[in-house]
């Protein structure tokens, strides 16, 4: 954290913010969506939580920034007061340690649209085995169980690697990235 | 000779993405004590500069910075990481973004803490610097519940707390509407009796800091320094370059230029000789007698207090509606209850002779077009094309002439967010007017704007106000109200409490209650009728 | 409770919600809630409507637990046990294991609302930094950022409306629109939080953890209590339900 500059932690808490009024907005859907399908529901747009994760790293792109966006998320989840308690703040880290490994397994050298699919699916599993046992998985039906992993999977991968993917080159294109490597990547693609 | 207390060699910082130069060559000196005015055209460079002083560059700049900068006697680098920073203070110009804290004391304790001062001496440093700018009733208050002149007066305080010997103001009135400006610098002027500092004020408004400034120093477009001097130096002797790149000069200089007197041109109104003429608006339109907005009893409550309540109201069509008032005083809100964008608590209001809500959103909005304060909240598409293009029926020829009428068509093919403030004001205008309403509402259009912006863009609504398009605009700028309004509302906490003429407004005695001062023709008629009163006794 | 030092309450509330984890003891989670309640009510001064009104989300959200659990459960090893549920006839084991989930998302939901309903948000991450060593770079960015919540709500709103004016509601598909909204929202996020960041700078702010504190948090004995009682209870809570059965 020593070569982060102080706007890298600023930035992430804003996109935290951001993404949770997101969320606040996902809510009711997520609701719905569990009153209609059961917890299966929730695996489907769950890859929102991954979100700030994988915007943070791909814009900044240094090691460390998916974990400790997401863990601050958490702490704003906290400071909004209208979740779940400190505990989030665990589940945060959780699900960071998840999208981290994929970026450190490419030592922060690519960050190819494979590898923020790679990231949205690290969270997933790491959430989900965390989930595994603080929701109580044990209880349902196992096929159910292996469904909704795969479901969670795949809204990791579509919703927060892809989605992600689009929402910070967008971003890129406002102009307002250019003091953040996505920012610099860009416009050398644009002027080359 | 004593030591400089800032000085500048030679400093020339070139930004990676730029060919040229952001700041050229620049080289100057500050004593203790000066109060200077660093007047440049936006993209002159002035708050690179800034960042070049505070010491936040080159530490954060991406690209490259030659030349040097002493401060006291030793080089701005040599200064340990932060320690700078409490030799120069920056106020900035949005109040929106200048803390970290959310209350009052706290703010201030976080600078404090900054500089490691003990904590029991800190209780009545918070209370000294508050009472230094007149907020000692809002310690312990969020930051979020003060008005935007109260945020500056905060962020001022919080600086001041850390005992700077230079403190740099960056455009710290940009934000605030006339009443708050002046109270700001009101508060600055009180300071500097006060207590020993040094201030680099950087603005593009001239007036606000006439009583203060004995220096004056002009950035040109490319970073260059090209004058250092004398105020009214500056003015007399450029100030048609002045001009040409878009800064306002003193409004007393400007009636003189009008009434075509020989220079030296007096930067106050009241250095004015009298019995100047000036030419009066005759371009009065005709009125019809269809009204455009009907409002009756309506009333806006947020839980149970009253934010807007208008008995009556009517607009009709062909008028250039003009709204004024404090800010928070409910002109905005009026503004988005005409338009149906927010329904009222009670009451109803007509839109072209049919209830707001028996219109049918996509049909009303073909009608009445409303440009927001921030143009970048209507910008739908990722290029100045496709904003003209979007959703409009109109052929690629027509697109060019629009954008060839705003000065954008070397622009078109730009994210609309990339454009500099002033295209993007007429970016968003122009989204609007393609879609040829028949009334635009227009939220403080001007606001913030250059003068080569506002003369576009006033051309720009005046030429569609001729064509027919009834105009409201909410406005602060009584130069504008008195040179294109036909009819003025003065709206004050909830309240219409004024609905005339522009000629009616100005006779009124009490628009400082409302936060408004007269234009400049006006207040030299005033000062010239009361002279000759004087004289006649 | 309003006094307990923050950190050790999140700790406290922290551990205590991954113990319940693994508990399946409905007996003992409900007596835990009941626990829980007390004590914020009690000692935490919380007005039981605005608690009530807190809870409410937690409850449906308990209900929605249950009845998925219900509806998804695993077969059971011992189908013929059944019970009398509500209108149904299900298996016993299963009825259990939904009712011990749905009294744990209870039970976590309470434990939540003792930490949020008696502490200021701010206090919490300033002790974070006096506690619990976290770097004052990472804590006042975190509130920095945390201050533009009200900004970017209003900004929603208002962009909303901007976009409704210019016809994006009949002319762009769902989708689109949620981008058109997502994009200058983040975007204005981002240069706030930049020129925040060099406000902060700007008065001197380095990061370092060599600070003083205007508002200083300590750790005193009760907060020990505190944490011992609030995590003894829960062993209290098994025996007692193990002597009921």
């Amino acid at each position: 954290m020593k070569n982060w500059r102080m706007k890298d932690i600023v930035v992430m808490a804003a996109l935290a913010v951001v993404f949770g009024i997101v969320y606040l907005l996902f809510l009711p859907v997520n609701v719905v969506m569990m009153g209609l399908i059961g917890p299966i529901g929730t695996d489907i747009i769950f890859g929102v939580w991954f979100l700030v994760s994988i915007v943070a790293a791909y814009i900044i792109q240094k090691p460390g920034v998916a974990l400790v966006s997401e863990t601050i998320a958490g702490v704003v989840e906290v400071l909004i007061g209208s979740s779940v308690g400190p505990i989030v703040i665990l589940s945060a880290v959780v699900q960071g340690l998840g999208a981290e490994a994929a970026f450190a397994l490419t030592r922060y050298r690519s960050y190819h649209v494979l590898v923020l699919m790679g990231a949205g699916i690290g969270a997933a599993i790491t959430s989900f085995i965390w989930g595994y046992f603080r929701g109580g998985f044990v209880a349902l039906d196992p096929s159910y169980v292996v469904l909704m992993l795969v479901v969670r999977i795949i809204s990791g991968a579509v919703i927060s690697g892809l989605i992600g993917k689009a929402i910070s080159e967008a971003l890129a294109k406002t102009g307002t990235l250019t003091s953040f490597p996505l920012g610099k990547t860009y416009r050398q693609r644009k002027a080359g | 000779m004593t030591q400089a207390l800032l000085e500048v060699d030679q400093l020339t910082v070139t930004f990676e993405e730029e060919s040229t130069p952001t700041l050229d060559d620049l080289s100057f000196t500050v004593q203790e004590g000066e109060s200077i005015l660093l007047l440049g055209p936006s993209g002159s460079g002035k708050s690179t500069l800034t960042y070049c002083l505070n010491g936040l560059y080159p530490k954060e700049l991406d690209g490259k910075m030659s030349g040097s900068i002493y401060f006291a006697g030793s080089k701005i680098e040599d200064f340990k990481s932060g320690k700078i920073n409490l030799e120069v203070g920056t106020v900035f110009q949005d109040p929106e973004t200048q803390f970290c804290m959310l209350t009052v004391e706290d703010e201030i304790a976080f600078g404090l803490e900054n500089k490691k001062i003990s904590p029991d001496l800190m209780e009545s440093e918070i209370d000294r610097v508050l009472s230094l700018v007149g907020l000692q009733h809002r310690k312990k208050d969020q930051i979020h519940t003060l008005s935007g002149g109260q945020k500056q007066k905060l962020a001022l305080a919080a600086v001041l707390a850390l005992e700077p010997r230079l403190l740099i103001l960056d455009e710290p009135t940009a934000n605030l509407d006339p009443a708050a400006s002046k109270d700001l610098v009101e508060t600055i002027r009180h300071l500097k009796e006060e207590q020993e500092i040094t201030l680099l004020i950087i603005e593009h408004n001239i007036d606000y800091w006439l009583p203060i400034i004995n220096r004056t120093m002009l950035l040109d477009q490319d970073g260059s320094l090209f004058f250092d001097g004398d105020l009214s130096e500056a003015v007399n002797m450029y100030d048609e370059e002045l001009q040409q790149r878009g800064i306002w000069l003193p409004e007393a200089a400007l009636l003189a230029k009008q009434a075509q007197l020989p220079k030296p041109w007096p930067l106050t109104i009241d250095l004015l000789p009298p019995d100047l003429q000036f030419q009066t608006k005759t371009s009065e339109v005709l009125q019809k007698k269809e009204q455009i907005i009907q409002v009756e009893n309506a009333v806006f409550r947020n839980k149970e207090k009253v934010l807007l309540d208008i008995p009556a109201l009517t607009i009709k069509h062909g008028e250039f509606l003009a709204i004024t008032g404090k800010n928070g005083s409910g002109k905005t809100l009026l503004s988005r209850q005409i338009t149906g964008l927010l329904k009222p608590t009670a009451g109803d209001i007509e839109v072209l002779g049919k209830k707001l809500r028996r219109w049918k959103t996509n049909e009303l909005y073909q009608q009445i077009g409303y440009v927001f304060q921030n143009p970048e909240h209507q910008f739908l598409t990722d290029s100045v094309w496709n904003e003209i293009a979007f959703g409009q029926a109109v052929n690629a020829d027509e697109i060019q002439r629009v954008l060839e009428d705003i000065q954008l068509a070397a622009q078109a093919d730009k994210h609309p967010f990339t454009l500099s403030q002033g295209q993007k004001r007429r970016l968003s205008v122009s989204t609007m007017l393609v879609q040829k309403p028949q009334l635009l509402v227009l939220d403080e259009p001007t606001f913030g704007q250059d003068s080569h912006t506002t003369e576009v863009l006033m051309d720009l609504i005046w030429r569609h106000h001729q064509r027919g398009c009834t105009i409201v605009m909410i406005t602060h700028d009584m130069e504008l109200v008195d040179r294109f309004a036909s009819r003025v509302l003065i709206v004050d906490q909830g309240r219409i409490v004024a609905d005339d003429q522009p000629a009616g407004i100005w006779k009124r005695k009490d628009l400082s209650d409302y936060g408004l001062s007269l234009p400049a023709k006006e207040a030299y008629n005033k000062r010239t009728q009361e002279d000759s009163l004087y004289a006649s006794y | 409770m309003h006094h307990i030092n923050p950190s050790i309450k999140a700790g406290t509330v922290t551990i205590a919600a991954i113990v319940i984890a693994f508990l399946f003891d409905p007996l003992a989670l409900l007596l835990y809630i009941g626990w829980t309640i007390a004590v914020t009510l009690l000692f935490g001064k919380v007005q039981i409507k605005k608690y009530l009104l807190y809870l409410l989300p937690f409850t449906l959200f308990a209900v929605g637990m249950l009845v998925s659990t219900l509806l998804f459960a695993k077969t059971p090893e011992n189908p013929s046990i059944t019970q009398q549920f509500l209108l149904w006839e299900l298996p016993r084991e299963t009825v259990q294991d939904a009712l011990a989930l749905a009294i744990r998302v209870f039970s976590y939901s309470t434990l939540s609302l003792l930490f949020v309903l008696t502490t200021d948000k701010v206090a919490f991450i300033l002790s974070l930094i006096q506690q619990c060593r976290v770097s004052p770079k990472l804590a006042y960015g975190i509130l920095a950022g945390y201050r533009f919540l009200p900004l970017l709500k209003d900004e929603l709103t208002t962009i909303r409306s901007a976009h409704l004016i210019r016809g994006a509601k009949t002319k762009t598909s769902r989708f689109s629109r949620y981008k058109q909204y997502t994009i200058p929202l983040l975007a204005s996020a981002i240069r706030k939080a930049e020129r925040t960041a060099i406000a902060m700078e700007s008065k001197g702010f380095t990061g370092e953890r060599d600070r003083t504190f205007y508002r200083t948090y300590n750790t005193s004995w009760t907060d020990w209590i505190f944490a011992a009682v609030m995590l003894g209870a829960i062993a209290l809570c098994i025996i007692v339900s193990k002597s009921f059965q």
